[in-house]
């Protein structure tokens, strides 16, 4: 048994800030504060820390353009977090606004899961630029030191393993057997299908005519409980980990067609559950090798074959290479 | 390993106290067993050999981070209200069995100039207000009107506020086309008896006209 990604290089913190970050990018464009400004005050019962402001200020506070600049502050902290700028300061700030940004969304309605793995991540993140251990500097063509980039990507990994686990308990513990047994599966495939979040009606409403279903679903419900349950073993058995991202992927899947319900963020974090040395790694190489082949492609030949003004010091070294190669090569006449 | 088992417990405890005292809904027998399981998985984690190696590895900065992330976790999962302990919420999406006698939904119906009626998917014409959130605005509302129809005034304008907000933004796609009325119907499908599965009943909660008012 060995832990996935012990020997993390330092990369792998840049490779998880910009990914955690950049989904956050995402989720913010696509879920702008102001039109929380046009929703009866009568819905909303702050959660977490939002609890501490008085009843009397949410009125002032929840105007359109404070909340549209609320969401612009958090937005433009997010993109500064994916590129790196001032990382303490600025992976503190969206933290907190990421935070704010999301209570005031759950506010409204209820207090959902859909995002907070990826909130989870940025905390992560944060907490380990604050208070971690410095990344070691290495010199240009010095090896990476094993494992100096590993700690935000296993606690991510367990910490995402871990809350898979709770679930599972929970619903043991709760739910016990008649959870598998009774009509529960049922009702939440009817239920969950008509309320036309992703699909008009997902195929949860086939259970009311395809009898067969039921027993099958409710089986799968069970396997992938106790799937859930062992999720951390997928940090260290390499068989177990292959097991588990196939059912929680298919998992996704399915509760997305059958039930409207879409844990977009949690399959885009499942990343975490790859080697980042064997396959992050050589992909992100290999992304990087396309880029700069385009880039060549697009670049003006004649500025190529001078290669002063457009390329980059390593670059320019070596067509000076291909140059004197060139020249060495000329016949003497 | 038996003294770090303990100084677990150790920890443990103090946290299970403190999570009781900010707010649970099980009773002391009950939390006392929830508490218990939880116990149980963080020994069990512990006793992995890898990740226990692994720790003994980190700096203490790494293991305080780890704690205090690890700790929250559990503090939100022994907590009842996960409103309270938000962004360290209770993970327990579908724990509780339930199997009421008929599954009901709120859909939100609108009709166009053009006569066409069709449900209106809320989160596609207010992302923020996608998954879910919207419908279970539409929920708490339409609950609380059909309690109580006459005098649940401010539920009806509330109502009405959130119906015309989404109309709003399905009319600003679709200005060929627009909206004309838009209203919260309540099915009951039946789902238990395979006899009778598929039957439902719709009932109009609340319609309103757009550029008018009432039902």
């Amino acid at each position: 048994m060995k832990l996935l990604n012990r020997d993390a290089p330092p990369e792998a913190v840049t490779f998880l800030r910009v990914w955690v970050f950049g989904l956050w990018l995402v989720e913010l464009l696509i879920h702008p504060l102001g039109v929380l400004g046009e929703i009866p005050v009568s819905l909303l019962d702050p959660v977490g820390v939002l609890r501490a402001v008085p009843g009397d200020a949410w009125g002032p506070l929840l105007q359109p353009e404070l909340l549209t600049a609320l969401w612009v502050a958090t937005l433009a902290l997010c993109l500064l977090s994916v590129v790196g700028l001032w990382a303490k300061p600025t992976l503190l700030l969206t933290s907190v606004l990421l935070t704010v940004h999301q209570g005031l969304l759950r506010s409204f309605s209820f207090v959902n899961h859909a995002e907070l793995s990826l909130l989870l991540g940025a905390y992560v993140l944060t907490l380990f630029a604050l208070f971690g251990p410095r990344p070691p500097r290495r010199s240009v063509g010095e090896a990476t030191t094993p494992g100096a980039g590993s700690a935000p990507l296993v606690t991510l990994a367990f910490l995402i393993a871990l809350t898979y686990s709770l679930v599972a308990l929970t619903r043991f513990a709760n739910g016990r057997l008649d959870i598998f047994l009774s009509d529960s599966m049922t009702y939440w495939l009817v239920s969950r299908s008509h309320r036309g979040n992703l699909l008009t009606t997902a195929f949860g409403h086939l259970a009311l005519t395809h009898l067969w279903l039921r027993p099958v679903m409710k089986g799968a419900f069970f396997v992938t409980t106790v799937v859930e349950l062992l999720a951390p073993l997928a940090l260290v058995l390499r068989w177990f980990r292959y097991v588990f991202l196939a059912f929680v992927i298919a998992f996704h899947v399915i509760v997305a067609l059958f039930m409207n319900i879409l844990f977009i963020e949690d399959l885009f974090l499942l990343v975490v559950f790859l080697d980042y040395r064997k396959t992050i790694a050589p992909l992100l190489a290999r992304l990087r090798r396309f880029g700069d082949a385009a880039l060549s492609r697009v670049r003006p030949p004649a500025a190529a074959a001078v290669g002063v003004e457009t390329a980059g010091p390593d670059e320019r070294a070596s067509n000076l290479v291909v140059l004197k190669g060139r020249a060495d090569s000329q016949p003497d006449t | 390993m038996l003294r770090q088992l303990g100084m677990i417990t150790a920890v443990w405890v103090p946290l299970c106290l403190a999570a009781y005292a900010f707010g649970s809904s099980y009773g002391p027998l009950y939390y006392s067993f929830m508490a218990a399981l939880l116990l149980g998985l963080l020994l069990g984690l512990w006793l992995i050999a890898p990740l226990r190696d692994y720790w003994a590895s980190l700096s203490g900065r790494s293991r305080a981070v780890i704690t205090i992330l690890t700790l929250a976790t559990l503090f939100g999962q022994l907590v009842a209200d996960s409103g309270r302990s938000f962004p360290f919420p209770r993970w327990d999406m579908y724990t509780i069995s339930e199997a009421p006698e008929r599954a009901v939904v709120h859909q939100v119906i609108g009709t166009t100039a053009s006569g066409r009626e069709f449900r209106v998917r809320p989160g596609l014409y207010i992302p923020s207000l996608g998954r879910s959130r919207y419908r279970s605005g539409i929920e708490t509302l339409s609950e609380r009107l059909r309690a109580e129809p006459e005098g649940a005034a401010e539920a009806r304008l509330d109502l009405e506020r959130m119906l015309k907000l989404l109309a709003r933004a399905y009319n600003g796609r679709h200005e060929s086309d627009p909206l004309t009325s838009i209203g919260v119907r309540r099915l009951e499908i039946e789902y238990r008896d395979p006899e009778t599965a598929g039957h439902r009943r719709a009932e109009s909660v609340y319609a309103v006209r757009i550029g008018g008012t009432g039902p």
